[in-house]
């Protein structure tokens, strides 16, 4: 079993709480590094050097955080009302197992059960679900939970199949790990690594991190959705696992610098590691805040393929995270 | 004019993959400026040296497109827009992908009313899908052809936005004698998904004042939403648009000046849309920001119209500007 990773995606870090993941980050990376600090935000920013000086400056990033639910209310049978932090589909929540602010209270999601629901066919909506603590009344809730607490999936970490995983917060705690990974090698060069805090609610923490840094060139290492279930010939499945890392040419939030991602494409082939191409324009990542901080600079995203991403749990491929780390290394052994 | 405005719309310039257009323009202006550099974004800075404020002038030269998302089995590239792309007055024309392929996009959605981009495709006639992905990489762009005429006073292209303003603002350059200030005349690129070039290059250039050089819409023709700026007016003076209300002592400075020197403008409100400035204005310790905008009928479609006095209005008012 990869411990680093079931160790990662165990920890419990909604945007703005990342407090557990930072420590168990820090505290893997402390010893590696030339320099570490952490900045007003919480982001973790480390710079270590490597064989040769930088003739720029380079910027690795993953975010620490991971959508999450916020309790925003207590109704007066003691159940707690509450509002998603990040994108998550309401229709997936009903009959989830959380845990609920920092004394891990353990809850359920709950719904009306089919027996007593009006319409079958109307998925619910957030305000629609409430999380059963088991509360007998509302005083009986609010010793336990407080407006404020942030709520996060009850999710164990297991590997099944071929080399799969399935785990909650692989985005991006996938990244967290493969950034870790690199960081522990030599480096051909000087270089950052940030650990960035509240991705999920907007990119916040990486364009700190970016003022802070001054990238020329920056590389995120991200988690992508994979839909590669019941796809029809015509559609895309975006990606799929086991195929490679992601390399994506543009999403919602940038467009990729053209020659360095046809730097990465020509470093994995030449590496003879396996990659595969962003098959949509879906989705954003700390990318656009990055390339769009100061003066820009010219970013890049791998990604990790993650079937069910932004729910309780995903599906990885391990193979596909270590060749990530391997695709990352050859694209920065190339730079130079 | 429009040989000149042919030739610029008839270089390729999808957002986010300029340099064609980009190395076109630096050609052009290179006689006429002291110094000129690309930035990390591939933003195209001309630099005029001068002493007093310093004057961004920015004119965006990406156009919207699409770009190849993958390739279904029958040999259809699925595209996703880059930037605006109404279907309704894009389906039906002909695409050049960047390596000069060519297909036709087309909807494929009959039965509905109105087209919806998720249904559209771009068909190159290939016979499946391994002779489409040898033809057009996934992660290309493809821009429309059109073609560039005369009609009266008027010009028509599939790409006055905003290759008219790359026109105004490279003759500005080139006519301009002794500018009063210190320029830069920055060639942006990403303004049609979201204003992302002009974001960092007036942050390393922290002008004084901007100023967008853009196409604005017109409302003059039959059922359009009706617009205070339309074809023939002049120079359009930018008060507001979804991005930034522009600063007033610009506003007055261009509408002073332009009444001093006879130059024919009319102000701009704009309803939807927005503009370079949009990201400028709130860097650092904020600029001052303006625009000058050319009125063009039918945007983002394959006939966009301008007329041929406006944009002369809108050189001979930067030019002034420049000069005061």
């Amino acid at each position: 079993m990869n411990k680093q990773l079931s160790y990662l995606s165990s920890l419990f870090g909604a945007s703005g709480s990342e407090g557990d993941v930072r420590q168990a980050v820090l505290n893997e990376i402390r010893d590696y590094c030339t320099r570490i600090q952490v900045d007003r935000l919480g982001n973790i920013i480390a710079y270590k050097r490597g064989s040769v000086e930088a003739p720029f400056t380079m910027m690795l990033s993953a975010h620490m955080d991971e959508v999450a639910l916020m309790v925003t209310a207590i109704d007066d049978d003691g159940y707690l009302k509450f509002d998603t932090v990040g994108g998550i589909d309401p229709r997936i929540l009903p009959g989830k197992h959380v845990v609920i602010g920092r004394r891990k209270l353990h809850g359920v999601i709950g719904a009306l059960a089919p027996h007593l629901a009006e319409d079958k066919e109307k998925a619910p909506k957030v305000e629609d679900l409430c999380i059963d603590i088991g509360a007998r009344d509302k005083a009986d809730a609010e010793e336990h939970a407080t407006v404020g607490d942030m709520v996060g999936f009850d999710t164990g970490y297991q590997e099944f199949g071929e080399g799969l995983v399935r785990a909650k917060a692989l985005d991006d705690r996938a990244g967290c790990y493969m950034l870790i990974e690199i960081l522990k090698q030599d480096l051909p060069f000087d270089m950052y690594f940030t650990f960035t805090v509240m991705e999920e609610i907007g990119c916040v923490g990486a364009a700190a991190a970016a003022y802070e840094v001054r990238p020329q060139y920056a590389l995120i290492l991200e988690g992508t959705t994979a839909g590669d279930i019941h796809t029809e010939k015509d559609q895309t499945s975006v990606c799929r696992l086991n195929g490679g890392p992601v390399l994506s040419f543009m999403d919602n939030a940038a467009i990729y610098d053209r020659d360095f991602y046809r730097m990465a494409l020509d470093a994995a082939r030449g590496a003879g590691i396996p990659v595969q191409i962003k098959e949509a324009v879906a989705g954003g990542n700390e990318s656009g805040a990055v390339q769009q901080a100061l003066g820009g600079c010219k970013v890049l995203a791998i990604s990790v393929p993650c079937r069910y991403i932004h729910s309780p749990v995903s599906v990885a491929s391990l193979e596909d995270i270590e060749n990530g780390i391997r695709l990352t290394q050859a694209i920065l052994n190339q730079m130079l | 004019m429009i040989d000149a405005i042919r030739e610029l719309a008839g270089v390729s310039g999808v957002s986010g993959n300029e340099r064609n257009i980009s190395e076109y323009i630096k050609g052009q202006i290179l006689p006429y400026v002291d110094k000129v550099y690309e930035d990390s974004l591939g933003n195209l800075v001309a630099v005029r040296r001068g002493e007093g404020s310093r004057v961004m002038l920015m004119a965006h030269m990406d156009q919207i497109g699409l770009v190849a998302s993958f390739v279904d089995d029958k040999g259809f590239v699925r595209v996703a827009p880059v930037g605006h792309v109404d279907p309704k007055t894009t389906v039906g024309r002909p695409v050049v992908f960047e390596n000069g392929e060519t297909g036709v996009f087309i909807c494929g959605s009959k039965e509905k009313k109105e087209p919806e981009l998720k249904d559209c495709y771009v068909d190159i006639g290939a016979a499946d899908r391994a002779e489409a992905l040898r033809r057009v990489e996934i992660g290309q762009t493809a821009s429309f052809l059109s073609n560039t005429f005369e009609t009266g006073r008027k010009i028509v292209s599939g790409a006055l936005d905003n290759r008219a303003g790359c026109y105004c603002l490279m003759e500005t350059l080139r006519r301009v004698k002794n500018n009063s200030c210190e320029l830069y005349a920055v060639f942006t690129v990403q303004e049609e998904v979201g204003l992302r070039g002009a974001k960092v290059s007036g942050f390393e250039i922290a002008p004084d004042v901007a100023i967008a050089v853009d196409v604005t819409l017109s409302g003059d023709h039959p059922d359009a939403r009706e617009t205070t700026a339309v074809l023939g007016g002049g120079a359009a003076v930018k008060i507001c648009d979804r991005s930034a209300i522009c600063s007033r002592g610009i506003i007055e400075d261009l509408e002073n000046l332009a009444a001093r020197r006879g130059i024919p403008v009319q102000r701009d409100v704009l309803a939807s849309g927005g503009t370079d400035i949009g990201s400028v204005q709130l860097l650092g310790k904020g600029v001052q920001v303006g625009g000058v905008s050319i009125p063009v009928r039918y945007c983002h479609s394959a006939v966009e119209m301008a007329d041929k006095n406006d944009i002369e209005a809108v050189i001979g008012l930067l030019t002034a500007y420049l000069e005061k």
